[in-house]
C-alpha cells in the first residue's frame, strides 16, 4: 500500500516544481531590467528624409558618443535617459525656463558622476561645432553666474525676480488661487550648471531616426539624426546676462548672433525697414516651446533675394551664427541650401532694430529655415538679454 | 473617492498646464479670465498685465494712468476684443466692469468684472471670443478658468478648471456652460460638508465628548449606567458605574442610549444649522477667532461633563447651545471656499447635508463600541480617560487660538487621530470587545 502511494504523492510535486521554473523563468525575463526595459525601438528612417535632409551628419560619431554615454549608466538611468522616438515629452520638455518650472527629460546632467557627466558632454560636442558647443557650456556657465547673484544677496543688481518669484504656472497666474502651481509655479526656479539634462528618443543608431535632447534654463537642442541626414530643429538658444565674469574669466555668449542679426537688420534701408515691419508685437519667441505651429503661410518682412549682394551676405551672416552650432560638415551642407532657398526667405522685424531696445524682434522666414531672435527685459537682472529659436519647417524634430 | 476625483482634476490640470507652460511659466506676463458660470448669466473677471497692455495699444501706461486719463480708452478696447456667441449663433451681450488695479505675482493688472448674458436669459454652451492683447502682441497668453460652476462641482476656489489658453492663434474658446446637473453640485457640496467637518478634529472632538456619557444616566452629580442606580444590593457605594452595572436591573438599555445620541445629534444639528443659516446669509455676522476659541471652549466643557455631570441631560443642552458656535465657523468655512459664489439655500442645503452625515457617521462608528464599553468595569476609566485627552486638546486649542500660545502641541497627534477613523474606530471596537469578555456585566441578565 505505502509503496503503492509514494508514485502518486509524486507527481504533484514534479508538476509544482515545473510550474515554479516556468513561473520564475517568465518572471525573470518580464522584470529583468536589462533585458526588457532599458531599450527602445529602434527607429526606421523615413523617406522624407532623404527629400528634404542636406546630408554630411556625423551620425556615427554621435552614435558612438551616445554609446559610450549609455555605457556607464545604470539600467535605471538607461531606463530614464531613453524615450520612444515619438514620444510627446520630446515636444513638452524644453523651454527657456528653468527647473521645475519646465520639468525636463532625462537624466539630471548635476545627478551624474563626473564620468558619466563627462561622457554626456562629450555626446553634445561630437553633435555640436566647436563653435557651437563653446556657446552650449558658456550658456550653462551663465545659470551658474545666475545662481551665484542669488547667493551673494542682497548686491543691488542681482536676482531680485527670478530667485525670490518665481515664475507662476500659468493657472495660477491671474489669481485664481489654482492648484499651486502644477508644473512647478510654486516651488522656486533652479539655476546652476546642474539643472541640465539629457535625453534620447529613439536608440541612437547609424540607420534609425534617434533624437538627441539637451536643455536646462536658456537651452534647448534637439538633434535628431535619420541616417546621414541631421536637423537641430526646434534648437533654442538664449542667455541671461549678455556679458559676465565667473572665476575671474569674462564670457558673452551668443555674442556673434547679436551681432549678426543686428547687422542683418540694420543693412536695411529704411525703405526695406518699412517693408519688413511684422504685424504685431512680440515680447517672446512666437514659435518658442510650447508652440511648435503652425509657420505662418504668409511670410512677412523682405525678400531676401531682392537685397543686394552685401546685404544678403549680411544676412547668411546671420543664419550662419546658427546653423553652424550644428557639426561643420552638415552645418555647410545646410546653409548652402538654406541660402540656395532665398528667393523664397524673408527678413523682419518688429518693435525695434537696436540691441538695446527690449523690444526688438528679427524673424528670418524661409521654406526651410526659421530663425527669431527675441530681446527680453531683464528677467533676473535688469539687463536686457536674448531668447533665440532656430527651426527648420521641412523637419522640425525631425522627418516623418 | 473625492481624492480620486481632485486626483483626476489635478492630471487634467497638469495636462493644460503642460500644454501651456511655457507661456505660463513667463512670470508676469499672462492675462486671465475668470468665469463663474450662473443659470442666467456669467460673471467673472478680466485680469490685464499693464505693462504687456501697455505694448499692445502701444501707450505708455502706468498704474495710475489706465484709471485715469487711459480709462476710457482702455475699457473701450478691451470690450472691442471680447465677445460670446451662443451654439445658436446668436451673440450674448458682454458687459465691463468699473476697472481697478491689483497687483498679481507681483505685477499690476488692470481688472475688470465681466457679465456675460444669453439673451433669452439661459446659459447654454456658448463660444467665447476673446483676443484683448493677443491680436497685437503675438507672442502674449491668455489663460482661461471656470472659477465657479455649480452644475459640474465646480465651487472652491481651489477646484477652479482651466478651460485653455486664448493667443494668436487661438482666439476663441468653447465654454461648457450647460453641462453637468444641479444634482452633481449638491453632491460636491455635500462632500465638501462631510470632507471638512470629518477633517475638523474640534468638531468631531466635541461630538465624542457629549457621546460618551451618552449610554450613562446622571445621578446626583455622578454617572451611573442604571436609571435608578441601586437596588439596594450594591447601592450602598452606587456612586460608579461598575457599582450600578453589576447589581442594576433596569439598566440604561441600548435602545434607550440611542435615544439619547438621537437627542444630542439633532440638537447640534439645530443649533449649529441655525447660525449657519443666519451667519451664511449675512444676517448675523462674528469675527472668527473669538468663534475658534469658543470652539475650542465647549469641548472643555463637554468634556467636564463627561467627567462629572455638570447639568442632568446637559449634554442635550451643551450641544444646542455650542451647536450655535460650531455653526459660525461652518458658515465662515462656507466663504473662505468660495461656495458663496453660488445659490445660498442649495449651498447651505448641501453643505449641512454633509455635515450632519458625517455626524451619523461617527455615531455609527463609535457608538456600538461605547454602548458595548459602558456595560463594562473599564468604562469609568475609558471615560475619564478620553474626556482628559479631550480637555487638554480643548485647553490647548483655547490658548492657541485666543493668540496666548504660538502653537498647538498636540497638532501632531490630533491629525493623526482624523487622518485615521476607521483605526481609532477599531481601536475602540476591539477595546469594547476585549473589556466585554473580561469584565463584562451581562445586561441581558441584569436587565430582566
Amino acid at each position: 500500500m505505502s509503496s503503492h502511494t509514494r508514485p502518486v504523492l509524486r507527481r504533484p510535486v514534479v508538476l509544482a516544481a515545473c510550474l515554479s521554473i516556468a513561473l520564475g523563468t517568465v518572471g525573470y525575463l518580464a522584470f529583468d531590467p536589462g533585458s526588457a526595459s532599458a531599450t527602445v525601438a529602434e527607429q526606421a528612417v523615413p523617406a522624407s528624409a532623404a527629400r528634404t535632409g542636406a546630408g554630411g551628419a556625423n551620425t556615427a560619431e554621435v552614435v558612438k558618443a551616445a554609446n559610450a554615454f549609455l555605457a556607464t549608466l545604470s539600467d535605471e538611468q538607461k531606463d530614464a535617459v531613453l524615450y520612444d522616438f515619438d514620444d510627446e515629452a520630446k515636444k513638452t520638455g524644453w523651454s527657456n525656463f528653468p527647473t521645475p518650472v519646465v520639468e525636463r527629460n532625462g537624466l539630471k546632467l548635476g545627478d551624474l558622476t563626473d564620468a558619466q557627466d563627462a561622457a554626456a558632454m562629450k555626446v553634445m560636442e561630437a553633435a555640436l561645432s566647436k563653435q557651437g558647443y563653446e556657446e552650449l557650456v558658456e550658456i550653462r556657465k551663465a545659470d551658474d553666474y545666475l545662481a551665484s547673484l542669488s547667493d551673494s544677496g542682497d548686491s543691488a543688481s542681482a536676482s531680485p525676480t527670478a530667485t525670490r518669484t518665481p515664475p507662476s504656472g500659468a493657472p495660477t497666474d491671474g489669481a485664481t488661487g489654482g492648484p499651486g502651481g502644477p508644473g512647478g509655479g510654486g516651488g522656486g526656479a533652479n539655476f546652476g550648471s546642474e539643472w541640465y539634462y539629457l535625453s534620447f528618443f529613439g536608440q541612437p543608431s547609424k540607420t534609425g531616426e534617434f533624437t538627441v535632447q539637451y536643455g536646462g534654463h536658456h537651452a534647448a537642442y534637439n538633434i535628431t539624426y535619420a541616417g546621414k541626414n541631421v536637423t537641430m530643429s526646434p534648437t533654442l538658444t538664449a542667455v541671461e546676462p549678455e556679458e559676465f565674469i565667473l572665476d575671474d574669466k569674462a564670457y558673452a555668449p551668443l555674442a556673434d548672433k547679436r551681432a549678426a542679426t543686428i547687422g542683418a537688420v540694420q543693412s536695411l534701408t529704411a525703405d526695406e525697414l518699412a517693408a519688413a515691419e511684422i504685424d504685431g508685437s512680440f515680447d517672446d519667441l512666437y514659435l518658442g516651446p510650447g508652440n511648435d505651429g503652425p509657420f505662418p503661410t504668409q511670410p512677412e518682412g523682405v525678400l531676401v533675394s531682392s537685397l543686394t549682394k552685401k546685404q544678403q551676405a549680411k544676412v547668411t551672416a546671420m543664419l550662419r551664427t546658427w546653423v553652424d552650432d550644428l557639426d561643420e560638415k552638415a552645418a555647410a551642407r545646410l546653409l548652402a541650401k538654406y541660402v540656395a532657398e532665398y528667393d523664397e526667405t524673408y527678413i523682419g522685424w518688429s518693435g525695434g532694430t537696436t540691441i538695446d531696445n527690449d523690444q526688438t524682434y528679427v524673424r528670418l522666414d524661409g521654406p526651410s529655415a526659421w530663425i527669431e531672435f527675441s530681446n527680453q527685459p531683464g528677467a533676473s537682472t535688469d539687463e536686457i538679454h536674448q531668447h533665440t529659436i532656430f527651426r527648420d519647417e521641412t523637419s522640425d524634430y525631425g522627418w516623418e | 473617492m473625492r481624492r480620486l476625483v481632485s486626483a483626476l482634476l489635478l492630471s487634467a490640470f497638469l495636462l493644460v498646464g503642460g500644454l501651456a507652460s511655457p507661456a505660463a511659466a513667463h512670470p508676469m506676463s499672462t492675462s486671465a479670465v475668470l468665469l463663474d458660470i450662473r443659470d442666467d448669466r456669467v460673471e467673472g473677471e478680466v485680469q490685464l498685465p499693464v505693462d504687456r497692455l501697455a505694448i499692445a495699444v502701444d501707450r505708455d501706461l502706468t498704474p495710475a494712468g489706465v484709471l485715469g486719463e487711459d480709462r476710457s480708452f482702455l475699457k473701450s478696447y478691451t470690450a472691442r476684443h471680447i465677445s460670446a456667441v451662443g451654439e445658436d449663433g446668436a451673440p450674448w451681450t458682454v458687459g465691463l466692469g468699473t476697472g481697478s488695479v491689483r497687483t498679481i505675482d507681483g505685477t499690476a493688472h488692470l481688472v475688470y468684472p465681466l457679465t456675460i448674458r444669453p439673451p433669452d436669459g439661459r446659459v447654454t454652451d456658448f463660444r467665447l471670443r476673446y483676443d484683448v492683447i493677443v491680436e497685437e502682441l503675438l507672442t502674449h497668453k491668455v489663460i482661461a478658468t471656470v472659477r465657479y460652476d455649480f452644475d459640474r462641482g465646480i465651487l472652491k476656489t481651489d477646484d477652479a478648471e482651466t478651460l485653455g489658453v486664448l493667443d494668436w492663434d487661438t482666439k476663441s474658446l468653447r465654454v461648457p456652460a450647460d453641462e453637468g446637473s444641479w444634482l452633481k453640485g449638491f453632491v460636491t457640496t455635500a462632500g465638501l460638508g462631510i470632507e471638512h467637518v470629518g477633517e475638523g478634529a474640534d468638531h468631531l472632538l466635541f461630538l465624542l465628548m457629549l457621546l460618551i456619557p451618552a449610554p450613562l444616566v446622571a445621578t446626583a452629580g455622578r454617572w451611573r449606567t442604571g436609571t435608578t442606580g441601586t437596588t439596594g444590593t450594591t447601592g450602598t457605594t452606587g456612586t460608579t458605574e461598575v457599582a450600578g452595572a453589576t447589581g442594576v436591573a433596569g439598566g440604561t438599555s441600548p435602545r434607550r442610549s440611542l435615544v439619547r445620541v438621537v437627542h444630542v445629534v439633532s440638537a447640534f444639528a439645530l443649533g449649529h444649522s441655525l447660525t449657519l443659516a443666519l451667519a451664511a446669509s449675512g444676517v448675523i455676522h462674528v469675527p472668527s477667532r473669538p468663534v475658534e476659541t469658543l470652539i475650542a471652549f465647549s469641548i472643555a466643557v463637554s468634556a467636564v461633563h463627561a467627567i462629572r455631570p455638570l447639568v442632568a441631560r446637559g449634554e442635550v443642552l451643551i450641544a444646542a447651545g455650542f451647536g450655535l458656535v460650531h455653526g459660525l465657523a461652518f458658515a465662515s468655512l462656507i466663504g473662505d471656499l468660495g461656495l458663496d459664489r453660488g445659490s445660498l439655500v442649495t449651498t447651505l442645503l448641501g453643505f449641512n447635508l454633509g455635515i450632519e452625515l458625517t455626524q451619523l457617521l461617527v455615531v455609527a462608528l463609535i457608538m456600538p463600541s461605547l454602548i458595548v464599553l459602558s456595560r463594562t468595569t473599564v468604562y469609568p476609566a475609558f471615560r475619564i480617560a478620553v474626556a482628559v485627552i479631550g480637555l487638554v486638546f480643548s485647553v490647548s486649542w483655547m490658548l492657541e487660538r485666543a493668540a496666548l500660545t504660538a502653537g498647538d502641541p498636540f497638532e501632531g497627534a490630533q491629525t493623526w487621530l482624523v487622518g485615521h477613523p476607521l483605526l481609532v474606530a477599531g481601536a475602540v471596537a476591539t477595546l469594547a470587545a476585549a473589556a466585554r469578555l473580561r469584565c463584562g456585566v451581562p445586561w441581558t441578565v441584569a436587565g430582566k
